[in-house]
């Protein structure tokens, strides 16, 4: 290879960047939205309509609190037109990395181009006492997994349609159309899954993370431990003893875990107690034909529902 | 109808006797357990009522005497001028010293949280080893060592630009800045620039911190180059996010720091020049990285990166190291957290050129030009949620010293119990001709906490 020949190849490669640099305005006609979980990108979808093309960085059969920052994602965040976190420092394990790398303030802290979905969350678990590693993997600002309440998706839709019209102020009339529709399903379902739950309310259940709290005060049910004795610390056999002997005394019939949590201990405990072990996604697209909100909380709640019926029955 | 009204009066008569009879009985029962909530009740208001007195015969005999009206304005008063009063009032005569009057914080909601709110990140990791080994000409062999706590702060200095500084101390109490830097985060261009003391982007394992190192040491490799901590050096740094067609991660990265540093110029057998101090573009040091990386599908990835490091100088020994690593990762999504592997490789290649002194005080049947090359590679495994098994491979010959190697196999284990510590046991067969004793078998001991929100370390 000469030394021409190496050169022209450089001034080719040269000539692509400057024409990715420079490309067109009409290959961004729809808003990149990237968000930190599925969930996020599902609610993006539903008020973004066709105006939006909404990416999760986290897939929904993945461990929110554990994703690779893998370098490819920051290049996504440095496409990125608008970024959704979920907030109250679920991703600060691995999104800083990403955003710092990403060459775009805007979606950082503070940024035209960054949403924090936990605005105006009532958080669940907020610590009143001192916080430390001693009680575990535990979130300062309260417990991160709101999205398993419908009505707070409400609030999530809101905040990602301040974000869309902050970016696009010409279809800010088109995201608020959208986002009143969304409410007005998520009214609807909520009353239908709420009414579809009714005759379990009061029901004592088990989860093995501290994720299923807000569905769990949205639906009525009494989460009355988790298989890890502390939040992120994996179960001891001592905690799992206590545990049955508290299921089997107050005739808890249900645990529920996620699909990256292991089911060889979840097994064991629904063996000793009776109860029946429900695998349930934490996000969209965490079990077949959750794709999106909606489908994604119908099966939760229909799932449930089963069991306690199984459960009474 | 008149039958059936006459046959319900009938019915009830017969059965209110006995109902009520039921009812006596189970009443009787519990108006008895009332009674007995009663008297547990009146006993608790009478401790309390007790408890109140004590309280009030301990309270100042201002407060003593006040009427609830006067507590009652008092309080009114009190949440009226809140900056005014001091949570300890001095008795009189006694002086109020003018620097703590001075930065008496303003009471009131919000006060006080919100600048510790402004607060840097800061946290604090801690180190400790036991090295076991047959072979007493290693330094901290048979002992225990607190090899390193480091510090560090990290927060944004504004919305264009972050800070993050590391201090490390040793054992000996010798306190050094490990790394400083600000980080210019959006440049035009898809640009980024750091600026300060930092470790330098060669490789994988330079970039790493003790602490975040997957294996007790650095391998032979490495600090046969680079030093025992590997290379930092203070200057400034720019970085591209390449555009490309291809959509795929493209960093190329170019570092000038003042010099060699004094332990990779130990590593390389040169003298540590002193610069006139008028530095030319030759007294400083550079390097150009390249990293790539390809998601072959969700569960496995690869990386790719490529480094050179050189010098300039006009009359002394040039210095050039370059550097190849490849990284494999299988990461089942949905099982990362209990299963996944790694596989990682760097190779480095030096080449100095002996000139000046160096190359006269060279026997002549040695050449001027010096070239070396090492290389490592291990495997981990994530066998469960909190255990790893890995093997380290590692052979190098030694830049500072010609015709000579080290190599080591390296077995380890590690146990996090959760992601702020953990510990690791290592077994460590090395060869080594830089030691009288060649052969050394040594067993690593290593426990690693680390307190506060320490960020997370680069992928």
């Amino acid at each position: 290879m000469t030394l021409r020949t190496i050169l022209e190849r450089l001034m080719s490669i040269g000539v692509l960047c400057v024409a990715v640099l420079v490309r067109p305005a009409s290959a961004a006609a729809k808003l990149y939205v990237v968000t930190t979980t599925p969930d996020l990108a599902a609610i993006a979808r539903e008020v973004g309509g066709d105006k939006v093309d909404a990416e999760s960085l986290a897939l929904g059969t993945q461990d929110p609190h554990f994703v690779d920052a893998k370098p490819s994602f920051i290049l996504k965040l440095n496409r990125a037109d608008l970024y959704v976190k979920r907030g109250l420092e679920l991703e600060i394990g691995w999104a800083p990395v990403l955003e710092n790398g990403a060459r775009n303030a805007a979606i950082l802290q503070g940024g035209t181009r960054y949403v924090d979905a936990s605005n105006g969350i009532a958080p669940l678990e907020v610590p009143s006492e001192t916080v430390s590693r001693a009680l575990g993997d535990v979130h300062p600002y309260g417990n991160p997994h709101f999205q398993l309440d419908p009505a707070n998706a409400k609030i999530i839709a809101k905040n990602i349609v301040e974000g869309l019209s902050r970016v696009d102020i010409a279809d800010q009339a088109y995201f608020e159309q959208r986002l009143a529709d969304f409410d007005r399903r998520i009214d609807e379902k909520l009353a239908a899954w709420i009414q579809l739950l009714a005759p379990y309310r009061g029901a004592k259940i088990v989860t093995y993370h501290k994720s299923w709290d807000y569905f769990a005060q949205r639906f009525g049910f009494d989460v009355i431990g988790t298989m890890e004795p502390k939040p992120g610390v994996p179960p001891s056999p001592a905690h799992l003893a206590q545990l049955i002997t508290l299921m089997q005394a107050q005739h808890c019939k249900l645990v529920i875990k996620e699909p990256f949590y292991p089911e060889n201990l979840t097994r064991v405990v629904a063996e000793k107690t009776g109860a029946q072990v429900l695998t349930l996604p934490e996000s969209p697209g965490g079990a077949p034909g959750t794709d999106d909100y909606f489908s994604f909380m119908d099966y939760n709640v229909k799932q449930v529902a089963a069991a306690l019926a199984a459960a009474k029955g | 109808m008149r039958r059936s009204i006459a046959w319900s009066l009938a019915l009830a008569v017969a059965v209110i006797p006995f109902q009520a009879r039921a009812e006596d009985g189970s009443s009787k029962r519990a108006i008895e357990e009332l009674r007995k909530e009663v008297e547990e009740l009146r006993q608790t208001v009478r401790e309390l009522q007790k408890a109140l007195k004590q309280q009030a015969a301990h309270a100042t005999p201002a407060a003593a005497g006040q009427t609830e009206q006067e507590k009652e304005l008092e309080a009114e008063i009190r949440a009226a001028m809140p900056a005014a009063t001091p949570a300890a009032t001095p008795a009189a005569g006694e002086a109020v010293p003018a620097s703590i009057a001075a930065v008496q914080p303003a009471a009131g909601p919000g006060v006080g949280k919100s600048s510790s709110l402004l607060n840097p990140n800061i946290s604090f990791i801690g180190d400790f080893v036991f090295l076991g080994t047959d072979n007493r000409q290693l330094s901290k062999a048979n002992q225990f060592s607190f090899r390193e706590a480091e510090v560090g702060f990290q927060a944004p200095i504004d919305p264009f630009a972050r800070a993050d500084a590391f201090l490390t101390v040793d054992e000996g109490g010798n306190l050094d800045v490990e790394e400083a830097y600000a980080t210019f985060l959006d440049l035009p261009g898809n640009l980024q620039a750091r600026a300060g003391k930092f470790r330098l982007m060669f490789g994988k394992n330079n970039v790493l911190h003790r602490h975040a190192l997957p294996q007790t040491d650095r391998p032979f490799a490495e600090v046969d180059n680079f030093g025992d901590e590997g290379f930092a050096g203070t200057g400034g740094e720019l970085s591209w996010l390449v555009p490309n067609p291809w959509d795929q991660y493209l960093l190329l990265s170019g570092e000038v720091v003042n010099d060699l540093g004094e332990p990779t110029a130990v590593s390389q057998g040169v003298p540590l020049q002193q610069p006139p101090a008028g530095r030319v573009f030759r007294d400083f040091v550079y390097l150009g990285h390249a990293q790539s990386f390809f998601d072959l599908n969700a569960d496995n990835n690869i990386e790719l990166g490529a480094s050179a490091l050189f010098n300039l100088p006009k009359s002394s020994t040039q210095t050039r190291i370059y550097g190849v690593d490849l990284t494999y990762r299988w990461r089942p999504l949905q099982q990362a957290g209990y299963h996944q592997f790694l596989w990682r490789s760097e190779g480095y290649f030096t080449d100095k050129q002996l000139r000046g002194t160096d190359a006269a005080a060279l026997p002549v049947t040695e050449s001027s030009t010096f070239n070396t090359a090492g290389f490592y590679t291990y495997g981990e495994y994530r066998l469960a949620q909190r255990w790893w098994l890995g093997t380290r491979v590692d052979w190098t010959e030694i830049p500072a010293e010609r015709h000579r190697t080290e190599w080591d196999t390296y077995p380890y284990c590690t146990f996090a119990p959760t992601e702020f510590g953990y510990f690791r046991l290592g077994y460590q067969y090395a060869m080594s001709d830089k030691l009288q004793k060649r052969e050394s078998n040594r067993v690593w001991l290593q426990y690693d906490f680390s307190i506060g929100p320490h960020a997370a370390h680069a992928f």
